[in-house]
């Protein structure tokens, strides 16, 4: 199995950038060239993305007939007349699941520079057994740590829906 | 839970909305208007409004000659015409003094089955699509149809039957019925079966309807609750026991009880009743007596004499009674239905309080109460 | 200005030195756009067709003979004619964007999609619009914008409809986000790169759904409630919420959200694909007999949105409180649980 391709992976996520391609196809360029490369498609995507609803609807404009009737605009309610504003202060019943997952989310963010870091640790140092390679140590103490947070608060029963 | 609690009193809070459910809502088998003050996905307060397809159907009938009457009881309910027309049937022979004949009386056991038995499959189907299972009412549906087919070899129509007459039924069965309907109702058995097995097996299917909905028994005898959601809850109160008509003592079949009386059980309920229904069918065709289907001289305009009845029937969704004063005329004086419908309808409000916003389509088809019965 | 010129010096460059070949690119993203597209409408034919024969329907057989092949040009012709309305409750701008985003969101999805890699005189070529070495977290990112399409469609339509299904998204994606990411580590962790075209190339030998079953179970479930279909339709669960965000949309507009809804139904089938079924790498060990690897992506992704269906065909649909319990109280500790597995395989194959 080829084991790592890239030759910067001592550059940590925030640099992730400038990590160097290693595809051929724009081998020879620098850093920002490599940058474009990778992200006008992208960019021509979203305009395409952005252009073709708004060209579809311009169509739509042409083929479809228009009506003044108010009653077409009202909001549909089963048939019934619409009591009340539909913008309210909403009863979040899942707001402790939603702090909660803020918290896992910026450990997600942790974990994703972590993935291509972490081999790298145990091969460049040559560990022998790889529970004692720091980066494999270090995250999983954050991970119990985090864990243990998920535990007490499911144990205390918070993660549940609040009526 | 108080089954007082049936309607919303106080306009919504800043953080609740009301929600109108209806009277064009999918869950609805028909229209009606369910007003519900919810607060996030949880309701506060339930009101149900009934009436949008009133039709007056009592005072109609007052209206009409006793035979031009037995067709607009199939409108009723369409989904247990069978049963309406022999309530009415069974009054208006009380009132007249005859009884059908002998072969009569098993052909209208047979053909109310069978309308239970069909209206329990859309019941079910129904109420799987609310829980968002298309493919069971799908299959339901396509169940249906073999048992709608038997109906309509019988009867010559598929929805509303028209079949029973005043001392007998309209037709005869046609030859080679009873290897057909063994044939239908073994290969329906079999699906029912199936289908049992796949409803208590699944499990997203056992988390949406267990514990859901609960109708204690108390709530449900105060309600006057009948049919499978009172079995459901408990009560084993079934009129073709307890005050057994046409031939229903010569038979022998289980009234089904199940002792949670939430969603889960009230469908269990139908379930296993279309089984009982089946093995009913099977002992009518054995123990069918041969002789006329229907009273050999009748008289042209229907007279009884000046009285007054009440008669009911154990139809599929209940306790259907009709009560009718006669004042000697071609025309009831006055006449008055109990559908078991409204009833069920009535207690829906109470038990969506506290309940979820996605456990209302769930819970209300679970009753599976028909519109056109409760607005009749 | 300073991008205005780097952009110039770009184009200069590209222009002149041909073996940069813009018009392959271009070809190649129309092409993308174009598969996608395709691949998103046969979703729709496969889902009315396989959907019925699971519950023993036809589906359709009018138009375009037998099989109703036209069926959906008829749809879009009568999507095209149908008067597009916006009701006066509704936010215009959320209300109009919805369907942008969610839309915008998918192609950006697409761009990033491998279909296969090529190799021409000794050197890597990946058949895709825009290879990143991060694309897998990139295809994370982007496909949350969706979830504020939802949320913006739900609170603009000015619906109460529309304003459960918008919070009731949000309770999903607070659900299954953490799951779904947990799983794409795991995967990324034994391919030791966050680029797509290295964790299929890791998959030559074996699929990852191999190594970790677990994994893709977890990111199996959780793909369906990002992607919104049974048993995690609650969004739209048409016998409590009409048609849940998209009561008040109608028409072409409607037809548009309906269509990034497939988008990313089918992206998230060739993720799956991607990241657990290897790919466009053949059967493992036998290899790819000779069949270039984009007929095995598609065949394998086309199994994939067939088992999207089936399960559609065969489950009813779970509540809202009990799919966020789901996510948070099943999926993610056994995401966790998955991954520790996957880190300690990883270093092993290491």
């Amino acid at each position: 199995m080829v084991l790592f391709s890239h030759n910067a992976i001592e550059n940590d996520f925030i640099t992730f950038l400038y990590i160097e391609y290693n595809s051929t196809l724009i081998g020879h360029l620098g850093d920002d060239m490599e940058i474009i490369d990778t992200f006008i498609p992208v960019a021509i995507f979203l305009l395409f993305g952005l252009a073709i609803p708004l060209v579809i609807m311009f169509l739509v404009k042409q083929l479809s007939p228009r009506s003044k009737s108010p009653v077409k605009f009202t909001t549909y309610e089963s048939g019934s007349v619409p009591t009340g504003s539909s913008k309210i202060m909403f009863n979040v019943e899942y707001y402790a699941y939603a702090i909660l997952f803020v918290l896992f989310d910026v450990e997600l963010l942790f974990l994703y520079p972590w993935v291509t870091v972490y081999v790298n640790d145990v091969v460049l140092n040559n560990v022998e057994n790889f529970t004692t390679s720091f980066s494999v140590f270090a995250m999983a103490l954050f991970m119990v740590v985090v864990l243990l947070g998920l535990l007490y608060e499911w144990k205390k029963g918070v993660l549940q829906w609040v009526k | 839970m108080t089954h007082e609690a049936t309607q919303i009193t106080s306009p919504p809070k800043s953080s609740e909305i009301l929600l109108h459910l209806g009277p064009q809502h999918p869950l609805q088998p028909g229209p009606f208007l369910l007003d519900l003050k919810i607060e996030g996905e949880t309701i506060r307060e339930a009101e149900l409004k009934i009436g949008y397809i009133h039709k007056g159907m009592e005072k109609v009938f007052e209206d009409r000659t006793y035979i031009q009457i037995l067709p607009l009881t199939d409108r009723i309910c369409y989904l247990a015409s069978n049963s309406n027309n022999d309530v009415y049937c069974r009054g208006i022979e009380e009132l007249l003094g005859i009884e059908p004949t002998e072969r009569a009386k098993y052909l209208r056991v047979l053909t109310n089955e069978l309308c239970r038995i069909q209206s329990h499959l859309l019941g079910i189907g129904e109420y799987t699509t609310d829980v968002g299972f298309l493919t069971m009412f799908i299959y339901m549906v396509r169940e249906r149809e073999g048992v709608v087919s038997l109906l309509e070899a019988i009867t010559g129509s598929r929805l509303n039957h028209n079949y029973a007459r005043f001392g007998g039924v309209a037709h005869d069965l046609p030859p080679g019925y009873k290897e057909m309907a063994l044939k239908t109702l073994g290969e329906l058995k079999k699906l029912v079966k199936s289908h049992d097995e796949m409803l208590s097996s699944d499990s997203i299917y056992l988390r949406r309807t267990k514990g859901v909905g609960v109708l204690t028994t108390k709530v449900a005898s105060e309600l006057g609750v009948a049919g499978p959601p009172l079995r459901a809850s408990g009560v084993n109160y079934d009129l073709r026991r307890i005050e057994p008509y046409l031939v229903y003592d010569e038979l022998d079949f289980n009234v089904i009880t199940q002792t949670d009386g939430d969603v889960f059980s009230r469908v269990k309920v139908r379930l296993l009743e279309i089984l009982e229904s089946i093995y009913i069918i099977e002992q009518c065709l054995d123990q069918m007596p041969s002789g006329p289907y229907k009273q050999d001289v009748m008289p042209y305009i229907t007279r009884p004499k000046p009285g007054e009845v009440y008669s009911r029937i154990e139809d599929p969704r209940g306790e259907m009674g009709m009560y009718i004063i006669s004042d000697g005329s071609d025309k009831p004086y006055r006449f008055r239905i109990r559908g078991p419908a409204f009833a069920t309808a009535q207690a829906l409000p109470p038990l969506l309080i506290g309940t979820y916003v996605a456990d209302v389509a769930a819970i209300a088809a679970s009753m599976d109460s028909c519109t056109s019965e409760v607005d009749r | 200005m300073g991008l205005f010129i780097t952009i110039m010096d770009y184009l200069v460059i590209f222009f002149s030195t041909w073996e940069f070949a813009p018009w392959v690119r271009g070809i190649l993203g129309g092409l993308v756009i174009g598969a996608v597209f395709g691949g998103a409408l046969v979703m729709v034919y496969l889902e009315r067709k396989f959907l019925g024969d699971i519950q023993s329907r036809i589906g359709p057989n009018r138009v375009g003979g037998r099989f109703g092949v036209l069926q959906l040009i008829a749809d879009a012709i009568k999507l095209f004619t149908k008067e597009d309305i916006i009701p006066a409750k509704a936010d215009k701008w959320l209300f109009i964007g919805a369907p942008i985003v969610a839309l915008t969101s998918g192609f950006l999805m697409v761009a990033v999609i491998p279909f296969d890699l090529l190799m021409i005189k000794g050197s890597e070529y990946a058949v895709a619009v825009s290879r990143m070495d991060i694309s897998i977290l990139y295809l994370e990112a982007v496909s949350g914008l969706s979830i504020f399409a939802i949320f913006m469609a739900g609170w603009g339509s000015g619906s109460k409809y529309s304003l459960l299904a918008g919070f009731r998204n949000v309770a999903k994606m607070i659900g299954y986000e953490v799951p779904l990411g947990i799983a794409i580590i795991s995967v990324a962790v034994m391919a030791h790169s966050l680029d797509i075209v290295e964790i299929v190339k890791a998959q030559s030998t074996w699929w990852f759904i191999i190594a970790q079953p677990l994994g893709f179970v977890v990111f199996f479930i959780a793909l369906l409630a990002d992607v919104g279909r049974i048993p995690f339709d609650q969004t739209e669960a048409e016998e409590e919420l009409i048609a849940g965000w998209a009561t008040e949309y109608s028409g072409m507009r409607w037809g548009l959200a309906f269509f990034a809804e497939y988008l990313h139904a089918v992206v998230g089938s060739f993720i799956i694909t991607l990241i657990f079924l290897g790919g466009w790498n053949g059967l493992p060990l036998i290899g790819n007999l000779y069949i270039p690897g984009i007929f095995w992506l598609i065949a394998k992704t086309i199994m994939v949105i067939m088992l999207f269906i089936w399960v559609r065909g065969a489950l009813p649909r779970y509540r809202i409180d009990q799919v966020i319990d789901i996510g948070w109280k099943v999926l993610i500790p056994l995401a966790l649980l998955n991954l520790v597995w996957s880190t300690i395989i990883g270093l092993m194959w290491a």
